[in-house]
This record gives C-alpha cells, sequence and structure tokens, in this order.
C-alpha cells in the first residue's frame, strides 16, 4: 500500500508546476488584455472620464505599478483564497459563478467518459473478438463515420432524429437525466470511436498472447476469457487514453454546452470570450486546467488499481 | 518389454494430418502421423524448430485455429475428441488433458494473481470451491517444490523468478487431475539449472498424478532423462519411434543418427542442408535431400515399419 502512496505522491508532485504554469499563463492572459483595469475600476459608475491623478492613484491601489512577479504572486495569493476577481460585465465574483456552473459540466463530462468508454470499449472488444466478419467491418466503418463527423453535425442528426421525429428526448435545457442524453452522446462521440479503434486492436493483441492458450488450455469459457483475462490486460494501455482524452473531452463541451444550451462553464467561457471579459476566461483556464490535473490524478489512482506491478512498486516494464 | 503400454494405450493417435491453407497452397505442418501413448507413460516428441511437433500438441489439445484442417482421428481412452463438440472440448482441456505452456515468462497472466490462475482450474474441474478450492491451490503449490504455497498463492507472476513460473504452470497443467500431461517446449530459454528443476518437477506431476506426458521439445537431454519412449519429427512426419534408451544408443533412422551426431557429446558433426520449406516437402522420404544414403527407392514414401526391439522407423533401408 506504501508503494500506491508513492505513486500518486509522485504524480502529485509532477502536477505542481504544470498546475503552477496554468496560473501564469491565466495571470498573463489578464495582463496582455486590451484595457485598463484602472479606468474600468473608477468608470464603474459611468460618468466621467477619470483625470490622469486618479489614476495613478487607483494604480497605486490596485498594485498595478508594481513588477510583474510582484502582481503575479499578489493575484496568486487571491486566488488560493477563492478570489478570482470580478466579471467585467456583471460586476459579480468570477468564482461564484465558476462554482455555480462546474457540477453542470462536470456532470456533462463524467456521463460523456462513460458512455465513451463504455461503447468504445465493448464495441472494440466484439470487433477484436470476431475480427475479419461482418460485425468487425460494419464497427470499422461506424467508427470512421463517427470520427469524422463534426460534433455539432452530429447533435443537429440526433435533434432531428430523438427531439423532433421520435420525441422520445427533449432539444436543451438542463435538470433532467433525459436532457443529459444527447449532450453527453454528443460530447461522447469522437473518443468514443477513437476508443473502438483502439480497443479492437488491443484486444486482437492480448487475445494472442500466451497467456490466453493457457486459459484456454485450463477448458475456461470463452466470456470468461475475454473479461477476466483479456479485458483487465487491455484496461492498462485503455485507461491512459481515456486519460489523456479528457482535455478533449472538457474542450468539447464549450460547443455542445452551447448547441444544447446547458449552463455550464463551457458556455461561460465563450461569453466570456465575446464580451471581452477577461476574469471569467482566466478563471476558466484555471479551472480547466486543475480538472485536468485532477482527472488524471484519478486516472492514476485506476490504474494502480489495475497494474498490481505499480501497487507493490515494482515499475513499468 | 512394453507390450502392456501396446495393447492398452490411453492416447492413440491414427493418420494425423494437420493443414494450413495458405495463398500458396496448403502448407502440412503435421502429415499422417501415428503414434500411441500408454497409461503412464511419459512419450517425448523431439524435433527441430518447424517440424511440426507443437501442432501436434495443440491438435490434441484442440487450441488450433479455426482455419486448420485436421484428418485422421486422435483417441483418447476410445473417444475420437476430434469429433467432440464445443462443450465437450471444454471438459477435455484441463480436465482430461492438461497443458504446460512453453514461455513461462508470458504464459501466466499477468495482472491475476498466482492463486486465482491456479484456482480456476481447480473449481473447473474437481468441483471444488471456496476455501476448499484454495486448500487445493495450496497443495499444488506444495507438491510443486514452492517453498511458502500461501505466499506464492498471493503474488502475481511478475514478482516470481522464472523457475518458479514453470512450476506454477505445471501446478495447472495438473490441477483438474489429466490423465494426460502436455508439456510443450518446457525447457526453451531456461539455463541449465532451471532445466534441471523442470525436469525433475514433471517427472514429479507425471508421478503423482499417475498421467500420462507428451513432451514435445528440442531438447535431445530433457527427452532422454525424461521420457521412456521418444518419437523423431521432421518435416510434418515421424520418422523413428523408439524406447529413449534405445533411440540414444541405437539410433535407426539416417535422420535420427544424423541429429545425434551434431550433439557436443558425439562431436558436433554438422547435418549438410537445411530442412525443407513449408511448399518444398520433397516426395518419398522428406530426408532423402540431405540423407547420405539415398537411393532410387527414396522417392517412394515409405511406410512406418515395426522392427525387432519394438523400434518403428519409417526407412527404405528397414524395409525387411
Amino acid at each position: 500500500m506504501g508503494a500506491i502512496a508513492a505513486h500518486i505522491g509522485g504524480r502529485l508532485a509532477t502536477a505542481l508546476p504544470v498546475l503552477i504554469g496554468a496560473t501564469l499563463i491565466a495571470f498573463l492572459l489578464g495582463v496582455i488584455a486590451p484595457g485598463d483595469p484602472a479606468r474600468e475600476a473608477l468608470s464603474q459608475g459611468g460618468g466621467l472620464e477619470p483625470s490622469i491623478e486618479q489614476l495613478a492613484a487607483m494604480r497605486e491601489q490596485l498594485g498595478l505599478d508594481a513588477p510583474l512577479p510582484v502582481q503575479y504572486a499578489a493575484w496568486l495569493g487571491r486566488v488560493v483564497q477563492g478570489d478570482f476577481g470580478q466579471s467585467y460585465i456583471t460586476r459579480q465574483p468570477v468564482a461564484e459563478e465558476l462554482l455555480r456552473r462546474l457540477p453542470v459540466t462536470l456532470q456533462l463530462a463524467t456521463w460523456a467518459v462513460f458512455i465513451a468508454a463504455f461503447f468504445g470499449i465493448g464495441g472494440g472488444m466484439v470487433m477484436g473478438y470476431f475480427h475479419g466478419g461482418a460485425i468487425d467491418h460494419a464497427g470499422r466503418v461506424f467508427s470512421l463515420a463517427l470520427l469524422s463527423i463534426p460534433g455539432f453535425w452530429l447533435a443537429i442528426l440526433l435533434i432531428l432524429v430523438f427531439a423532433e421525429i421520435l420525441q422520445v428526448l427533449p432539444t436543451s435545457g438542463y435538470g433532467t437525466w433525459q436532457q443529459m442524453i444527447l449532450p453527453a452522446v454528443v460530447l461522447s462521440s469522437s473518443t468514443a470511436a477513437m476508443l473502438m479503434r483502439l480497443s479492437r486492436a488491443v484486444m486482437l493483441e492480448v487475445m494472442s498472447q500466451p497467456y490466453i492458450i493457457t486459459a484456454r488450455a485450463k477448458g475456461l469459457s470463452e466470456p470468461v476469457i475475454v473479461v477476466r483475462h483479456a479485458l483487465r490486460n487491455m484496461l492498462i494501455p485503455l485507461v491512459t487514453v481515456i486519460g489523456n482524452h479528457a482535455g478533449e473531452i472538457f474542450g468539447g463541451a464549450i460547443v455542445v454546452e452551447v448547441i444544447f444550451a446547458l449552463p455550464g462553464l463551457g458556455r461561460l467561457a465563450v461569453s466570456g470570450i465575446f464580451q471581452r471579459d477577461y476574469p471569467v476566461i482566466q478563471g476558466y483556464v484555471l479551472v480547466a486546467a486543475f480538472v485536468y490535473i485532477a482527472f488524471n490524478l484519478l486516472i492514476d489512482l485506476l490504474y494502480t488499481l489495475i497494474h498490481p506491478q505499480i501497487r507493490f512498486g515494482g515499475g513499468i516494464k | 518389454m512394453s507390450t502392456a503400454t501396446a495393447t492398452d494405450p490411453l492416447l492413440q493417435i491414427r493418420g494425423l494430418s494437420v493443414g494450413f491453407p495458405t495463398r500458396a497452397g496448403t502448407v502440412m505442418a503435421v502429415d499422417d502421423v501415428n503414434l500411441s501413448i500408454g497409461k503412464r507413460e511419459t512419450f517425448g516428441l523431439i524435433g527441430e524448430t518447424g517440424s511440426g511437433k507443437s501442432v501436434l500438441g495443440m491438435a490434441v489439445m484442440r487450441l488450433l485455429p479455426n482455419s486448420a484442417r485436421i484428418g485422421g482421428a486422435i483417441m483418447l481412452e476410445g473417444i475420437d475428441i476430434l469429433t467432440l463438440d464445443p462443450e465437450a472440448t471444454r471438459r477435455l482441456r484441463g480436465g482430461s488433458i492438461g497443458l504446460v505452456p512453453q514461455n513461462p515468462g508470458s504464459s501466466l497472466n499477468p495482472v491475476l494473481r498466482v492463486g486465482t490462475q491456479i484456482g480456476e482450474a481447480v473449481r473447473l474441474h474437481r468441483g471444488v470451491s471456496g476455501r476448499e478450492a484454495g486448500q487445493v491451490v495450496h497443495d499444488l503449490l506444495d507438491r510443486m517444490g514452492l517453498p511458502e504455497p500461501e505466499k506464492t498463492a498471493r503474488q502475481y507472476p511478475f514478482q516470481l523468478s522464472g523457475g518458479m513460473r514453470q512450476r506454477v504452470l505445471t501446478a495447472i497443467g495438473i490441477a483438474g487431475q489429466p490423465a494426460l500431461l502436455i508439456a510443450d517446449e518446457p525447457t526453451k530459454g531456461l539455463d541449465a539449472i532451471i532445466r534441471g528443476q523442470v525436469i525433475e518437477t514433471l517427472h514429479k506431476a507425471a508421478r503423482e498424478t499417475k498421467a500420462s506426458m507428451l513432451v514435445i521439445t528440442h531438447d535431445l537431454q530433457v527427452a532422454e532423462q525424461l521420457c521412456d519412449r521418444v518419437g523423431v519429427m521432421y518435416a510434418g512426419k515421424i520418422l523413428e519411434i523408439q524406447t529413449a534408451e534405445r533411440l540414444f544408443s541405437a539410433p535407426q533412422h539416417p535422420y535420427t543418427k544424423a541429429l545425434l551426431n551434431a550433439t557436443p557429446r558425439k562431436g558436433l558433426v554438422p547435418l549438410p542442408g537445411t530442412a525443407p520449406g513449408l511448399f518444398d516437402r520433397p516426395p518419398g522420404c522428406v530426408f532423402a535431400p540431405r540423407c547420405g544414403l539415398v537411393e532410387i527407392a527414396c522417392g517412394e514414401d515409405q511406410a512406418m515399419r515395426g522392427m525387432n526391439g519394438g523400434a518403428q522407423v519409417r526407412c527404405r533401408l528397414h524395409a525387411g
């Protein structure tokens, strides 16, 4: 068990520089943003153009006259305390808005990851098991099509079929699980298709291993061989790839949230970008980086559960 | 001297042929093989890589790919196992016939505990479960000479040495108390000390379970030390079958003689030429192109002939 702690500890140590890098980028985003925060603060109530003296005083008050490293340290101190600044548009604290929207995006992304993993790995396994057969060929065409179709187009297609023609699922909105299905399916599509193709290859590879012959020679049934002996070995490379795709899913959530009118982080980021609301964009970058790192730590933890060699401190071959 | 085994065989292979269809024609990996293995007998099958010995072993396990074209009969205790349905085939594997596979490094599942991997076979073929199955697993590991069976059962393959893995695989092979144990290249890639241990372990496994054994090997020393009788395979055909003792002291077939002369003990005399490729098997005697005693009659395929002393030889010289 100490080996797991050491492994996770090591991963945390490597995650820290990444997190610091992300804060640096988010901070610089605020620096290079057009507009003068001191002027913004002074013209908050509208009306008079502030004088040069007023601006200088405000700059000093906001710490904007200090060197950039000092500003960064002060900004980072506020961020760590949960103060992400105020939106230029709504004048509301950005942190509160982010926290309100984070669960929506997390829910969407979680659904998408599970759908992609279930159908991608399951489909790939069936294709690999019956490789060369009709199911395999159909699956390869299907996965290629799914990879090639843009998400927004698939979204329109699914809305047309399931919401307009069949009328079994709502077109948009947030609140019920039915409203989550179409967005999650769209968001999962490219990851699912990629996983399908990868799982097929990994399945072929694993099923040709000598230990599968050993399992067959014991007289085990094919379902037991596939699930107990093949699947666990397949998960080692597949889980890694799912972790790498977390960023894609989180980024893809932006488009999906806009199409399906989900009140998530992605939509906040889009409106932030259109309105040049830099504190909001800054906040989104920070949260996205944090979620990405947290997700990959979770993947690492899962990895240690699947891979006994890490659990016992043997390292990976 | 081996009359009892000849009249009452456990396994009888009759006219077995295994072909694999390819674009360039069907490759005959095993061609017209006849052999029988008596109860509690250890039979060795020796030959070079590509001679078809492992394919023969896999045919007996019914583990050949679906594309294989199989002819002839494999009778185990009077039943032709080539006619069994899939369900009966699964009971046969691990139950009636156990396998000790080659490559101890990769033949164990890396993500499952040793105890789990042996326990599967125990539960499937002995009708026991739970703690009782665990007890059988510990017993098997103990009998295979692993010093701490309880600890080993909880370990993963990567935590074991090569020799220990080979013993675990042997334990899996005998877990279902099979009547026949097939050891496929059990010493391939092992050093001399571990090789000695493997021979000892297999010998013990066969003795304790009263199983017959088919040992497939290119290691002549293993065949000599472990086997009662030995068959020599070349280009898909068996050229000679004799008791191990006589095969190594008085080989009959020119190929067997040449093979033994190529061992360090006999002075490393190389055998000229190379074994025929899969697509250019010569008509008639497969060894004729490399044989120093070729005559016109070698162009015709020779049948296996019994000789005085129990040897069977496939050669014109022994035609009568």
